[in-house]
């Protein structure tokens, strides 16, 4: 049966704390001791970085920014830091640097390697030279995105100098790697954009000779188009309600004169008066009379000559009637009597041709307004539409023509070293503090990580060993009443041993002494060592 | 033997301090026993626990020193742990003769209980064993002591081997008034003392009750008396010691004779 839970007690830790003070120095004295041997052991690391900055400045022309931008210059941060660490790993940019550094030639390498070319028979001694170095020299990289287009890299030596020119080396090497594919981008697009030029030229060319026809036939529609308008289409229509009623009566009056003709000559027709002159009255009576429907249509201004052409209309009509009388006077077939009669009939027939050839007119002019009107939108949007394409293909061949012209000023900026896509922002510089081992990171943990877990452990394993801890659990275990707890005898040495007793303590003074006599030994091991230079090997450039 | 140059071994009677809490408590055990043999007529305690180290023999000597020298009775302490004796040790007596020497007739049990610095302490230790001690303990001659001794004494403490790794405790539980159960406040297992109340089950009526030793490191910080601040203004000891001159483990030359004692 466990016993019961009991409420967490403060002041019961502090004295378990205090109890168990000895083992707890234990650990942290422990961990000083090996963070110092640690200390000593690990090399010295030296870290220089340059920071970079990412970014496209031969920019493009908004206008065809979706025709030759790729998904390359939209990269986030971190895409750009695995661009460049993709790069910077990839094995003709290590060779290239490790010959700049003369890793190729190092002594050691080629010793390691000739070592290696007896288990690797396949390859040959060069070869593995080459992996060597380039394996070398990877270690020794790290590239981080920074904020922005920034991006960092980073490389670890022995040495400071070592630190720093491996980093100058990557530098310049991603440099001139940049600056040769820039121009070669920036050619490609000069290109592209010479080619694009011609072909929207031609669109251009087509686009406008399209608008050019539709204007013309336009253009001829305006010249022959109906007098009619949305203003004076009532008027037209009840113009030619008013002609017709004129031929209505017209046509009666010339059923009455035919009829009064029958009483002259029963069961005969009446005769077809006519000669060059009266035709061309007709002719002039027709014109008049679509004269005035037009000036009847015309506005104000031509509504003041309507009177003229009235009076003109009568006129003709009169010398028509003169005309037909003396060419019935003349034709000996109608009798005397009856002379009048035709001469009537053969003036009412001329008025009715030219009042019919004035309502065709009046009709006429009517359906092509009505035309026009169901076919207005269509013309104003094709019109729109060549308008827009000639517009469209103006804009871009402009765009085009300053791409190129761009294009040609970004390959002579790109032949220099204006235009790189990426720049540094801070070279490196040499490094003055080795970066590891960090001296605050070991000695501050080993300080505050170390007592916590002691202090911890020795909580847990106070709480869950499965001992007796109280009076209450050892009444209940052992099932009798407990007569009395008998504390630790001060000053009295128990039968265990001093070691038994005191082995927090004793192993506190093992550590350190142990830590000491390591310290002694590696001075003196490495004040008898001759000194050696952990440089790299000079730059070859 | 020439005396040994090296610094005697100290014995329980160099750090006995009425004042300290460790005899405080200590009083306070043999108070709770004595009322509680007072209406039994209990005065042989065989002292056990589960398993080693838990502190028996400590706790044997002091109760029997604190009766001896504070409750005034005369007391007798019989080192009955025949595998791993310390009586002697604890208390500076040489280990013969003993229990041992009684069971195998070698010598009587005056001889074997000696008196000590305390005038009413005696002290029986364990003898030493030649051959096998299963085979050495005589479990009538065992009785036949305990018999002639009780009437001799006011108390008679006696210190066993633990009852889970040995037989002779349950073998002189058959003899005895009252068992004492000791263990050890945080370091004694659970499942130790279960066992152990296993064994001593048919024992279940003279069990007089148990001794939790190491109260101030195993138990809560109000069952140690430094947190009362009783350590530090404590009032000058009152010790006993030896005279000046008397070799250690020897008993005192004045020690007066064992009660019944011709």
């Amino acid at each position: 049966m466990e016993p019961e839970s009991q409420p967490f007690d403060l002041r019961d830790l502090l004295w378990r704390v205090r109890r168990y003070s000895w083992l707890l120095v234990l650990p942290p004295v422990a961990a000083l001791c090996i963070a110092s041997i640690y200390f000593r052991l690990v090399p010295t690391i030296y870290e220089a970085y340059v920071t970079v900055a990412l970014g496209d400045q031969a920019a493009v022309g908004s206008a065809i920014q979706s025709m030759v931008n790729t998904d390359r210059d939209r990269v986030s941060a971190r895409e750009r830091m695995a661009l460049v660490d993709s790069k910077v790993r990839s094995r003709p940019f290590l060779m290239a640097v490790s010959e700049r550094l003369g890793l190729l030639e190092d002594p050691e390498i080629v010793a390691e390697a000739n070592v290696a070319s007896r288990r690797y028979t396949n390859l040959a001694p060069s070869e593995l030279v080459i992996r060597i170095a380039t394996n070398k020299i990877v270690k020794q990289i790290r590239i981080s995105p920074l904020e922005g287009s920034f991006v960092r890299v980073t490389t670890f030596d022995k040495s400071p100098v070592g630190a720093q020119r491996l980093a100058s080396t990557i530098t310049d090497l991603l440099i001139e790697e940049n600056r040769r594919s820039s121009l070669e981008r920036v050619q490609a697009r000069g290109e592209f954009s010479q080619d694009q030029v011609v072909v929207h030229q031609e669109r251009l060319r087509d686009a406008e000779n399209a608008l050019q026809s539709y204007q013309e036939s336009l253009l001829r529609r305006a010249i022959t188009s109906t007098p009619v308008t949305e203003g004076n289409v009532d008027e037209a229509r009840s113009l030619i309600q008013a002609t017709d009623q004129e031929i209505e009566q017209t046509r009666d009056r010339v059923e009455l004169t035919r009829k009064e003709w029958s009483t002259y000559a029963p069961g005969q027709a009446p005769p077809d008066l006519g000669n060059r002159n009266s035709n061309v009255l007709e002719q002039r009576l027709g014109t008049q009379e679509v004269s005035l429907a037009m000036a009847t249509l015309g506005g104000e201004r031509s509504t003041r000559d309507t009177p003229g052409l009235q009076a003109n209309i009568a006129a003709t009509r009169q010398s028509l009637l003169l005309e037909f009388e003396t060419l019935a006077a003349t034709t000996r077939e109608i009798p005397e009597a009856a002379r009048s009669v035709v001469a009537g009939l053969a003036t009412d027939r001329a008025i009715l041709r030219s009042l019919r050839t004035k309502r065709d007119r009046l009709n006429s002019y009517v359906g092509q307004f009505a035309r026009g009107v169901e076919n207005s939108p269509r013309e104003r949007m094709e019109l729109a539409r060549l308008q827009g394409a000639v517009e469209t293909s103006r804009d871009l061949l402009t765009a085009l023509q300053k791409e190129a012209q761009s294009s040609r000023i970004s390959e002579a900026f790109a032949s220099s070293a204006m235009a790189s896509r990426l720049t540094v922002v801070d070279p490196p510089q040499l490094p003055l503090k080795p970066a590891s081992p960090d001296p605050l990171r070991i000695f501050g943990g080993a300080l505050l990580l170390v007592p916590l877990l002691s202090v911890g452990l020795v909580i847990a394993g106070d709480k869950f060993s499965l001992v007796i801890r109280t009076v209450e659990q050892a009444e209940q275990e052992m099932g009798t009443r407990i007569l009395g707890t008998v504390p630790k005898i001060e000053g009295w040495i128990q039968r265990e041993g001093y070691v038994a007793r005191h082995w927090a303590l004793l192993s506190i003074v093992l550590v350190l002494v142990l830590t000491g006599v390591f310290h002694s030994l590696n001075a003196a091991l490495v004040s008898e060592k001759p000194h050696r230079t952990t440089q790299a090997a000079p730059t070859r450039h | 033997m020439p005396p040994s140059r090296s610094k005697p071994t100290p014995t329980l009677f160099d750090a006995f301090d009425v004042d300290t809490p460790v005899i405080t408590e200590v009083r306070r055990l043999l108070q709770n026993l004595t009322r509680q043999s007072r209406n039994s007529e209990r005065k042989i305690f065989l002292m056990t626990s589960a398993g080693r180290g838990e502190g028996k023999t400590t706790i044997s000597g002091l109760l029997a020193l604190v009766c001896a020298q504070v409750f005034r009775k005369r007391t007798l302490l019989v080192d009955a742990d025949l595998r791993r004796p310390a009586v002697h040790t604890l208390l500076g007596l040489s280990q013969s003769p003993g229990l041992i020497d009684v069971f195998q007739g070698k010598c009587s049990i005056e001889t074997a209980a000696r008196s000590t610095a305390a005038p009413t302490l005696w002290v029986m230790p364990s003898g030493k064993s030649k051959g096998s001690v299963a085979q050495a303990y005589d479990d009538d001659a065992f009785s036949a002591m305990l018999t002639t001794v009780r009437p001799r004494y006011d108390m008679i403490f006696v210190d066993s081997a633990p009852v889970v790794p040995v037989i002779e405790p349950l073998l002189m539980a058959e003899h005895v008034d009252g068992i004492l159960l000791v263990s050890r406040a945080g370091k004694t297992p659970v499942t130790l003392i279960r066992r152990m109340r296993q064994l001593v089950a048919p024992y279940a009526e003279k069990i007089a009750g148990g001794i939790l030793n190491n109260a101030s490191d195993g138990l809560p910080y109000y069952y140690d008396y430094s947190y009362y601040g009783y350590q530090k203004n404590r009032a000058p000891r009152v010790r006993v010691r030896r005279e000046i001159g008397e070799p250690p483990g020897e008993p005192a030359a004045d020690a007066k004779r064992p009660p019944g004692e011709s």
